[in-house]
């Protein structure tokens, strides 16, 4: 049988059957539609909380935080400080998978923070402040910021020498070199001399990031609590030269063990995935100068954790196990956490409309069944004309293909349009939340297509038996029945 | 009124200057192959008599129900049919006359014995071949006619080209056939429109789109008034004559015997007499039944 004679045969079915097997496209398009809804959902929550919120592509790794020292260390007088040491990021750098390893050091010592009138109206200030540094490069590439060339040490390229800030053109301060190192530093701070014996050099503000989170968390809830406008992460971006003033060494909690508490002109660059959740992220060469100045050398050299980046979500338990053998662990599991929730919620999601599915498949099987029935004499005749039992099967299984494809496709269309509804009332009904995305959906192309394959291979399990039943009819006892 | 031609007239008038247009080449003889291209094959006017074996059984057996309660709608029936017979099977109802078309038109293979088509043995047919086989040599016309309500009568006699594996364009053909029958006017009408007479011709003009060798008639007349059971019979006398196309035809009605060239008659699954009909010629006598003669004799 020729294919167009085939599709002769379907299309003449289409028109005179339209009733039933529209009420069986209906169970496929209801069965596709739920399920492509729900997987678009994940995919689209899990593109906003993985790929904005917790990244999966990459596993910090910390030593312990609270190490007990023991009895030995406690005889000994401490022992190694826990850290990451640089012989320990080579290994993991070494590791299969492993695309980048990005070192990060934390402000070992107290400080605080004031400034931020350009942007929000008025000043804030924060009487404890936690930060940490990391290496430029782990910005490249990340599209988080258009020039990664502003994240950089000032240092590098420092000004003219100079005593104290009034030395320095605005916005340049006077960046304190002491001598040649920490222990320069803490020299000075122990002999308590006034800050106009120290020389320094003018320097540019340093760079500082925030990240998505704290930009969120600021608008979201810090900013309708202290009648602040909400920044957007936009806006940050554009804002680009909002300068603090920091207090190094110095805070409601406490001092420095080492160094004189000294301030610093800082300036907001950015807003980036790499920044820590709640404080302020600079450029590792300057935490380690500042930390050698007020916390010792010991902090300077010593990693508070390392960043490694992997190829894929497969590499990261090879990491994790490789991480484990060098007594480090995974800083921060939310995003393996997340992950498996919402693989979880998909899969069982996916299950309900597997079952709407299975249920539409059965509901083609009971309407070929009747229409089998139905046609036994008509079946009958096309045999008595020359139809193989493979033509009649044929012309079956095609005939619920043909239901499955137009139920999946409207079941396709249903799905996006059930989504764009549910993107409308989130936006208009939902309050504002942190990382509440425009949309929650996701339709990749693939999923458009597996929508549309699903209802075929259902329509066509369904329609599976009865077509084997149709091309069983015995020609001679259906025509005999007049 | 072309549709219904005027019941003064015989049919036989009515159609016999155009038979051999409309059924050209419809040679039995030329059994395997296609004869689709027309006008080179030999036309089968005039009552040349093809030739050949066009249905042989041995011993056939076609039973129903269970070894307990087992029932033979066919009793041993041994029979061979030449080509350009007209057939007529006689017998009252139950005496397995619909059971035997079914056996031999391919449509039934639960039988028992031995059955040839064509000189092939049916029971070595795969499906596809003897799907192609009723498809191209068989035609068929039912008691019940049969006709798909959904379709219009020109797409109704087309089904047999929708399952033809070179799905041929016989829209021409089909219309030839219509017109011939007196149904052209009515192509485009549903069959529900129709008449049974009519319906029965749109059922006859489906048997024959594909030229076939062999017309199996389950009581073409059965589901028809006497006056259009008369026309009928007179067409299958015509197709017979002028075509040499061979055919067997079930009936319960004694007419068709009249201008059979043979007559069988089945009882109880058995074939009760095997002679030759009142168009005698080719007549094959013997088998079981008694020597011709007998035609008349009612059952
Ligand atoms: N599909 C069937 N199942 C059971 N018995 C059948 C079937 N078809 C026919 N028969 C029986 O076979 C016998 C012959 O039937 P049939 O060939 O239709 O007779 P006829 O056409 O001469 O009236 C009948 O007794 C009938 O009941
Ligand atoms: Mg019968």
């Amino acid at each position: 049988m020729r294919i167009g004679a085939l599709l002769t045969l379907v299309r003449r079915d289409l028109g005179r059957t339209r009733g039933a097997l529209a009420t069986s496209g209906f169970g496929i398009a209801a069965g596709t539609a739920t399920m492509i809804f729900f997987l678009a959902l994940g995919l689209g929550v899990r593109t906003v909380v993985l790929g904005r919120v917790f990244p999966i592509d990459q596993i910090e790794l910390e030593p312990p935080k609270a190490q007990d020292p023991g009895l030995l260390g406690m005889l000994l007088g401490g022992g190694e400080p826990p850290g990451v040491d640089a012989e320990q990021v080579q290994r993991l750098a070494a590791l299969p998978g492993v695309t980048g390893v990005y070192p990060k050091l934390k402000l070992a010592f107290p400080s605080s923070a004031r400034g931020g009138k350009e942007l929000l109206g008025r000043e804030v200030g924060t009487s404890e402040l936690i930060g940490d540094g990391i290496a430029p490069s782990l910005l490249e590439g990340d599209g988080d910021l258009k020039d990664t060339s502003v994240f950089a040490d000032p240092m590098a390229r420092p000004g003219p020498a100079c005593v104290n800030d009034a030395g320095c053109a605005v916005p340049q301060y006077c960046e304190m070199t002491g001598g040649a190192g920490a222990g320069a530093g803490a020299e000075t701070g122990e002999a308590g001399a006034g800050a106009g014996t120290t020389t320094g050099r003018c320097s540019e503000p340093v760079p500082v990031l925030v990240s998505h989170y704290l930009v969120e968390i600021f608008d979201k809830s810090l900013a309708p609590a202290h009648n602040l406008p909400p920044v957007g992460a936009t806006m940050v971006q554009r804002a680009q030269g909002v300068t603090f003033d920091m207090r190094l060494g110095d805070s409601l909690l406490g001092k420095a063990r080492s160094g004189t508490p000294r301030s610093v002109r800082v300036k907001l660059v950015g807003v980036s995935r790499r920044a820590i959740d709640l404080g302020l992220t600079f450029p590792l060469e300057v935490v380690r100068r500042w930390n050698a100045e007020f916390a010792g050398a010991r902090s300077a050299t010593r990693y508070s954790s390392v960043i490694v980046q992997v190829g894929s979500g497969i590499d990261t338990s090879a990491v994790i196990t490789a991480g484990a053998s060098m007594g480090l662990s995974p800083r921060d599991t939310r995003a393996r956490d997340v992950s498996v929730l919402i693989n979880g919620i998909m899969a069982l999601l996916s299950l309900v409309a597997g079952v709407i599915l299975v249920v539409s498949a059965s509901n083609i099987a009971y309407t070929f069944r009747v229409l089998v029935t139905e046609r036994r004499a008509e079946i009958a005749l096309y045999r008595a004309v020359g139809a193989t039992a493979l033509d009649v099967r044929s012309w079956m299984m095609a005939l619920s293909l043909t239901v499955g494809v137009l139920g999946g496709a409207a079941g396709v269309v249903a799905a996006r349009v059930a989504a764009f509804f549910a993107d409308w009332a989130a936006a208009h009904r939902l309050p504002d939340f942190p990382f509440k995305p425009s949309t929650f959906f996701d339709f990749p192309w693939w999923l458009a297509l597996g929508g549309v394959a699903f209802g075929a291979v259902f329509a066509a399990v369904g329609a599976w038996g009865p077509a084997g039943r149709a091309a069983r009819v015995e020609p001679a006892s259906a025509l005999a029945g007049g | 009124m072309p549709s219904d031609p005027a019941p003064a007239r015989a049919v036989g008038e009515h159609v016999e200057a155009r038979v051999p247009e409309v059924l050209d080449a419809a040679s039995p003889r030329a059994r395997p192959g296609r004869r689709r291209e027309g006008g080179g094959g030999e036309k089968g006017g005039g009552g040349a008599a093809p030739s050949g074996t066009v249905v042989r059984t041995e011993g056939l057996r076609r039973s129903y129900g269970d070894a307990r309660a087992v029932r033979h709608a066919l009793d041993g029936v041994t029979l061979t049919i030449e080509a350009g017979e007209l057939v007529a099977v006689l017998g009252p109802s139950g005496s397995g006359k619909s059971t035997l078309l079914g056996v031999v038109g391919g449509l039934d293979r639960g039988y028992e014995g031995r059955v040839e088509l064509f000189d092939r043995n049916l029971a070595k047919m795969r499906d596809r071949e003897l799907s192609r086989l009723r498809c191209r040599q068989i035609g068929f016309v039912f008691q019940a006619f049969h006709l798909l309500g959904h379709l219009s009568v020109l797409d109704n006699v087309l089904a047999p080209a929708l399952f033809d594996p070179e799905w041929p364009d016989l829209r021409r053909r089909a219309m030839e056939l219509l017109d011939r029958l007196g149904l052209a006017d009515r192509a485009e009408d549903a069959p529900g429109q129709l008449s049974g007479g009519q319906r029965q011709r749109v059922a006859i003009a489906r048997a024959l789109l594909q030229r076939p060798a062999l017309l199996l008639c389950d009581e073409p007349t059965g589901n028809l008034d006497t006056e259009m059971a008369a026309r009928t019979i007179a067409l299958f006398s015509e197709l017979h004559a002028e075509e040499g196309l061979t055919v067997l035809a079930v009936t319960h009605e004694e007419r068709l015997a009249e201008v059979a060239t043979r007559v069988i008659r089945l009882r109880d699954g058995r074939v009760e007499h095997d002679g030759r009909g009142k168009q005698g010629g080719r007549g094959k006598q013997g088998g079981q039944g008694k020597q011709g003669g007998q035609v008349e004799v009612g059952s």
